[in-house]
């Protein structure tokens, strides 16, 4: 009898397993925490920062159009930057990079590459041909990088340049169609690496390697659980509505965190997965003491810098238990 | 007890396990089907049919972070 009853137990536990092994894998638990170094008040909505070679931070706020300067404590310095159509004025502007003294603005609004020095001086923008629009722009491999948000309409998204803003080619092709399930799923924006850049789709769960020659790597995603109610078109398509991924950011061994939203709360933004940087997911890395995170991104010393827009933050990440 | 009745208990064991999975996934379809709504991708539809790309875009983005707190 008793073996009996161990037979059975057994049997439950076995058909049980698949169930809560998909509870797990969507709802594992935090194997790193952040310890916060400083945190500053940064209103209304700091979307992007970047370093100079002194340490010093520049924090750019989407709704001001304009740049406040940080000291590597977090010390208010000054601003620069503004809103406007003129040279030096910024309009929807979401990522900049600092290179060689200067500041880089993906100037989307007014369709340019605005250039600031680190004290506000104001320099000649830059028109790209290519690029009716930029919506981001980073700085790496010695090369800029400039893309469209949206990825489709036919041309590229990924353009590269060298630091005298010669082309230097086109590296990903857009969707040819301007339809609007392809147009809004195209939205994305980019996480650089040590090895190339990462693309993460924000309203599609999808996110691309690609190495530096614009050759895709590999592809990755979490896997979403019914909480995520997606919905699709006659042709199989996820329609473009909920807002898979936030913001991400690339550690200096190459590992991709990625926020996600939270389906609890759509309006919430802060559980950060991990990836490693041959795509596998690893498994969720912490949760941010903040609301919804608007950005985040490493230093040069891996220090951790987030945003939820009113404040910056920056933190220390520490291991918690093994991966 | 005879190898028929362990073979029914194991029967009815399998059963139940399998009625409990069902009755979660539906309750999870259900409850998916309650909560999608398009309120932006249809914005974005009606919006097309009048105005251009680029200002849809906007209003898209407008919607999205009403909605989902998300700055597109």
């Amino acid at each position: 009898m008793i073996r009996l009853l161990s037979l059975h137990v057994l049997t439950a536990l076995v058909l049980a397993l698949p169930l809560a092994c998909q509870q797990a894998s969507g709802n594992p638990s935090p194997a790193e925490t952040v310890r916060e170094v400083w945190k500053v008040a940064t209103p209304p909505e700091t979307i992007w920062i970047d370093f100079d070679s002194g340490g010093n931070i520049y924090a750019l706020d989407f709704e001001e159009q304009k740049v406040t300067k940080l000291s590597s404590t977090g010390a208010r310095l000054g601003e620069l930057g503004r809103p406007g159509q003129e040279a030096g004025a910024l309009s929807k502007s979401r990522r900049f990079a600092h290179v060689d003294g200067r500041l880089y603005f993906a100037n989307e609004g007014n369709g340019r590459i605005e250039v600031l020095g680190t004290s506000g001086e104001v320099f000649p923008p830059i028109e790209l041909p290519a690029v009716a629009r930029p919506g981001e722009l980073y700085f790496a491999n010695q090369n800029f990088y400039v893309t469209r948000r949206f990825a489709s309409n036919g041309g590229a998204f990924v353009y590269a340049y060298d630091r005298n803003w010669k082309p230097r080619g086109e590296l990903r092709a857009a969707t040819a169609s301007a339809e609007g399930v392809e147009h809004l799923a195209s939205l994305n924006t980019v996480c650089t690496a040590p090895d190339g850049f990462w693309l993460v789709y924000v309203v599609q769960n999808r996110i691309e390697k690609v190495g530096w020659d614009g050759k895709v790597l590999l592809e990755t995603n979490r896997e979403l659980d019914d909480r995520w109610p997606f919905r699709k078109d006659a042709k199989g398509r996820v329609l473009p509505e909920i807002v898979v991924h936030r913001a991400c950011a690339v550690d200096r061994d190459g590992n991709l965190y990625v926020v996600y939203s939270n389906p609890e709360n759509w309006k919430r933004g802060n559980d950060v997965y991990k990836f490693a940087p041959d795509g596998r997911l690893l498994q969720k890395a912490f949760t941010l003491p903040v609301f919804n995170t608007t950005m985040m991104r490493f230093d040069r010393d891996g220090h951790f810098f987030y945003s939820d827009g009113k404040t910056l933050t920056k933190a220390k990440i520490e291991r918690t238990n093994q991966q | 007890m005879s190898k028929t009745s362990r073979v029914l208990i194991l029967v009815v064991l399998l059963l139940s396990v399998l009625a409990l999975n069902v009755s979660a996934s539906v309750a999870t379809e259900v409850a998916t089907e309650e909560a999608a709504a398009l309120p932006c991708y249809d914005m974005w539809t009606n919006c097309k049919t009048t105005h251009s790309a680029e200002y849809c875009e906007g209003m898209w983005c407008g919607c999205m972070k009403a909605t989902y707190g998300s700055n597109c």
